[in-house]
């Protein structure tokens, strides 16, 4: 599976491994939101599976940043491939979204 | 056919703009140099240039280029105004008017003054060539003003918060760097792509992150903000579809076409928008007028460096209002962090060369929306279909009358009724239809300001120019024809009144003179008034050479006003030299003639040593008139209401020899019926009517009076033209024709009379001086 779900310290933390692009993005979408829906009051996302990433992945990411916010939860990312990277260096977006390297210090 | 008309507004077009471009020259020239102005004659040149290449009229292009080119000079601070480059530009306006007289006459092909054309040319192309000599002197200094950039590309980081701030110093700099600040461009040293794709690029395979990939590989980003507001709600949204944009600063030394060519392919359906640095901030201020969330766009430029603190007040003091309310605070937020942290790291920097939020910049934007605004205000009609719109009002008038008349006959109240709210309305749709022709007077007096400078210098007199009463309103065709007769006057004024400077210093006056012109309503006309502050007229002299040319006997005793009225005799000249103005003896009867034409007035007062003023009373229209119907001999007469000032029974009056002792006072009147030679019929009264036109006041004996109507003028024929006492014909509500009294001659006529009898009654001469 790709995207993979599991609790670390009390929170849900999703997995998201291979392509993160217009070939899974339907099939993401509900799924991502699902996941939001369901972490209590933090989520954390580990990017560092994603081995591409295209506009509809960055959107996917935007709007689930959206979502979380809109249902007051935290979303923060833990864990970013260089593809990730690459995209979040090129558009500016390291403020966007929240990555922690201490989490990922202590994983 | 099509093209005729194309002709005929660009020749309009044409004539407006010069007329613009020549005011602004004017007010240059008494106001000062500023920037509104020069632009103003830039836009106005540029525009006719651009107009007639569209018709390839090469001619007025070429010309208007060399002028373009001297003007961009002047506007840019490398070529002075002078006094001498003043009058370069006016003559070369001049000129233009002739290439466009040219088009209109379709003459396009001849050159209208080839000589003046060279001579204008080789004027303009020496100021050219001068720039081009002092350029190429500082051609040296050049590497160190890019010495100057260098530097401030390293001091780059600090460069932009002190921009942010502006600074003063960072100002100082700006001023030592460029001084051209017409095309007010932006300080952003940095392309800016603003990049929208249409909704389908993913379906169609293609990524837009890929192409961005693509565009780094020519430069770096500097700034990038994505653009995620236009994403809908998680529900509605469709993962395989593209929502988020990206306004993306991108530093390259690749040229548009390279950076265009990258969006090629994504090019169909999308918004690609790319600006080039310091490219004009007007370009800016078009995008963002037409992009939704503009004033979240303007926060994220400015946060980005994209766009200066005072470019962004300067787009904000003129824009609209936010299109939307913020609705997504998260996304709001978002932004906020990335702007501090793009700006933080990648130290987007401001050259800002110059301020752009300069006051000229935002009078000159002011300046443009009102012209916007003014576009919409007006609407161009051609002059024959409201013609068409006061001739069918004239006969709904008539029509309206008719059907009142039918509805008294039929002594039905309520139709009555109804047919006197419908002439009600009728009044008021007459009114408006007139007032659409009318026109401020303004129209001919706005090029008096130039004439008066030509003549001034032309004479080496010092003349100032006041006009007043500019908005005073005027039926269209009337101002059309009162311009000739008032530039004759006006130029009589400043070639014979006003006197040369050592004369007027002698005479201890100032010594600039003053011509005034002004507008005013009285009593149903328009007076125009030229006073000059002059020598006056000379009473003796015009009697003597009035006398020698056999316009008057030699012992004929004339009153003041006839003898002034003399010099509008044709061939009549009281000037020792003739000039290239005036003194010819060709004019003054001209413009006596015009102003008859017009059912005018003219007169002349003067103040020997003090000055001269030329009164011109004009009827306010043409076409249709309140009208005071009275009966005279079984015929209906026709009185302009707004010459009537009352009515009184003559039977209860003292009366002798057609004078009625009104109130105290003698009046003169007129029995009409022996005037006219018309049958008498007995009737029980009489009545007298009593006008005024101007300050003359006379009575009108009638048989009986019929009351107020509407008349719509219908002018005699030529046959009549030269019957005294009848301006014009009109057709009553029943179908009979109606004359109209022609008061001003008829009031003249109880003068002539006076004449007679002045021996008679010392008292009648009274009358006479009595203005």
């Amino acid at each position: 599976m790709p995207l993979t779900q599991s609790t670390r310290d009390g929170h849900l933390r999703l997995l998201v491994n291979g392509g993160f692009t217009i070939f899974q993005a339907a099939e993401y979408k509900p799924q991502l939101l699902g996941v939001i829906d369901n972490a209590d009051e933090m989520l954390e996302m580990d990017l560092s599976g994603v081995d591409e990433i295209d506009t509809t992945g960055l959107q996917l990411l935007l709007l689930m940043k959206r979502e979380a916010a809109l249902q007051y939860k935290q979303l923060f990312f833990n864990g970013i491939s260089p593809a990730v990277q690459n995209v979040i260096d090129m558009l500016h977006l390291q403020g966007t979204f929240d990555i922690q390297p201490s989490i990922q210090g202590l994983a | 056919m099509k093209k005729d008309a194309a002709r005929d507004a660009l020749v309009q077009e044409g004539r407006e703009l010069l007329v613009a471009m020549e005011a602004a020259l004017l007010q240059i020239e008494s106001e000062g140099p500023s920037k509104d102005a020069i632009n103003a004659i830039f836009r106005a040149a540029h525009t006719i240039k651009g107009s007639a290449g569209l018709f390839a009229f090469d001619s007025i292009v070429s010309f208007t280029h060399v002028l373009e080119s001297v003007l961009d000079k002047v506007r840019n601070g490398i070529l002075k105004l002078d006094d001498a480059m003043m009058s370069l530009l006016l003559n070369c306006g001049d000129y233009m008017g002739d290439l466009v007289d040219a088009i209109e006459k379709l003459q396009e092909d001849q050159e209208p003054d080839l000589a003046r054309r060279t001579e204008l040319e080789a004027a303009l192309n020496a100021h050219l060539e001068q720039v081009a000599v002092a350029e190429e002197a500082s051609a040296r200094g050049m590497p160190v003003v890019d010495a100057t950039g260098l530097t401030e590309t390293v001091a780059a980081v600090t460069a932009a918060a002190a921009a942010l701030a502006g600074n003063a110093q960072h100002a100082d700099v700006d001023g030592d760097g460029d001084g051209e600040d017409d095309h007010p461009a932006v300080a952003n040293p940095n392309w800016h792509l603003s990049l929208r794709f249409s909704q389908d690029v993913l379906r169609d395979g293609l990524d837009p992150l890929s192409f961005l990939r693509y565009l780094l590989t020519m430069g770096r980003s500097v700034y990038a903000h994505t653009i995620e507001h236009t994403m809908p709600t998680a529900d509605e949204m469709d993962p395989e579809l593209c929502y988020i944009g990206f306004e993306i600063g991108f530093d390259s030394n690749a040229d548009r076409q390279a950076i265009e060519s990258v969006f090629e392919f994504v090019r169909e359906g999308s918004d690609i928008n790319i600006f080039s640095p310091h490219c004009p901030l007007e370009q800016y201020r078009c995008w963002l007028a037409r992009m939704p969330e503009r004033d979240r766009m303007m926060r994220m430029l400015l946060q980005s460096g994209a766009l200066t603190d005072a470019e962004c007040q300067f787009l904000n003091g003129e824009g609209p209002l936010p299109c939307r309310t913020v609705t997504d605070s998260d996304a709001e937020v978002s932004f906020a962090k990335t702007d501090a942290k793009t700006v933080a790291k990648t130290g987007s920097f401001e050259l800002a060369p110059h301020a752009v939020a300069d006051n000229g910049a935002v009078t000159r934007q002011k300046s443009g929306d009102d012209k916007k605004g003014q576009e919409q205000k007006f609407i161009k009609i051609e002059v024959s279909k409201l013609d068409q719109l006061i001739d069918l009002v004239g006969e709904l008038v008539i029509a309206g009358a008719g059907a009142s008349l039918v509805a008294k006959r039929k002594k039905d109240q309520r139709f009555e009724e109804a047919t006197q709210l419908i002439s009600g309305l009728v009044e008021q749709i007459r009114d408006a239809a007139l007032t659409l022709r009318m026109v401020q007077i303004n129209e001919v007096f706005q090029r008096f300001p130039r004439v008066v400078r030509n003549i001034s210098r032309e004479l080496g007199k010092e003349i100032e120019l006041i006009v007043t009463g500019a908005d005073t309103e005027l039926d269209k065709s009337m101002v059309e024809k009162i311009s000739d007769p008032l530039m004759h006057i006006v130029r009589n004024a400043m070639d014979h009144g006003i006197e040369a400077a050592d004369i007027r210093r002698e005479m201890g006056k100032p010594e600039a003179g003053v011509l005034r012109l002004n507008a005013t309503h009285e009593s149903g006309s328009v007076v125009i008034e030229v006073f000059d502050d002059g020598r006056g007229l000379d009473k003796e002299k015009i009697v003597r050479k009035a006398t020698q040319q056999g316009l008057i006997a030699v012992d004929a005793n004339l009153p003041e006003k006839d003898i002034f009225r003399l010099i509008f005799e044709p061939g009549f000249s009281t000037a020792e030299q003739v000039t290239a103005l005036s003194g010819r003896g060709v004019g003054m009867d001209v413009v006596k003639r015009n102003i008859d034409s017009l059912h005018g007035e003219v007169d002349i007062f003067s103040n020997p040593g003090k000055g001269t003023m030329v009164r011109i009373r004009l009827p306010l229209t043409l076409a249709i008139i309140a009208g005071f119907q009275v009966v005279v001999g079984g015929a209906v007469f026709v009185i302009p209401l707004d010459l009537v000032v009352e009515c009184i029974n003559l039977t209860a009056h003292q009366v002798h020899d057609n004078v009625v002792t009104l109130r105290g006072e003698p009046l003169p009147f007129i029995p009409l019926r022996e005037l006219f030679d018309l049958p008498s019929r007995e009737s029980p009264r009489k009545s007298l009517v009593i006008v005024q036109y101007g300050q003359m006041r006379a009575g009108l004996l009638v048989d009986n009076l019929l009351g107020e109507c509407q008349a719509v003028i219908k002018p005699l024929g030529k046959l009549f033209s030269k019957v005294k006492g009848l301006s014009g014909s009109t057709i009553l509500g029943d179908g009979r024709v109606a004359l109209i009294l022609d008061v001003p001659h008829l009031i003249a006529h109880t003068g002539q009379m006076e004449q007679v009898n002045i021996r008679r009654s010392e008292v009648k001469a009274e009358f006479g001086e009595r203005m």
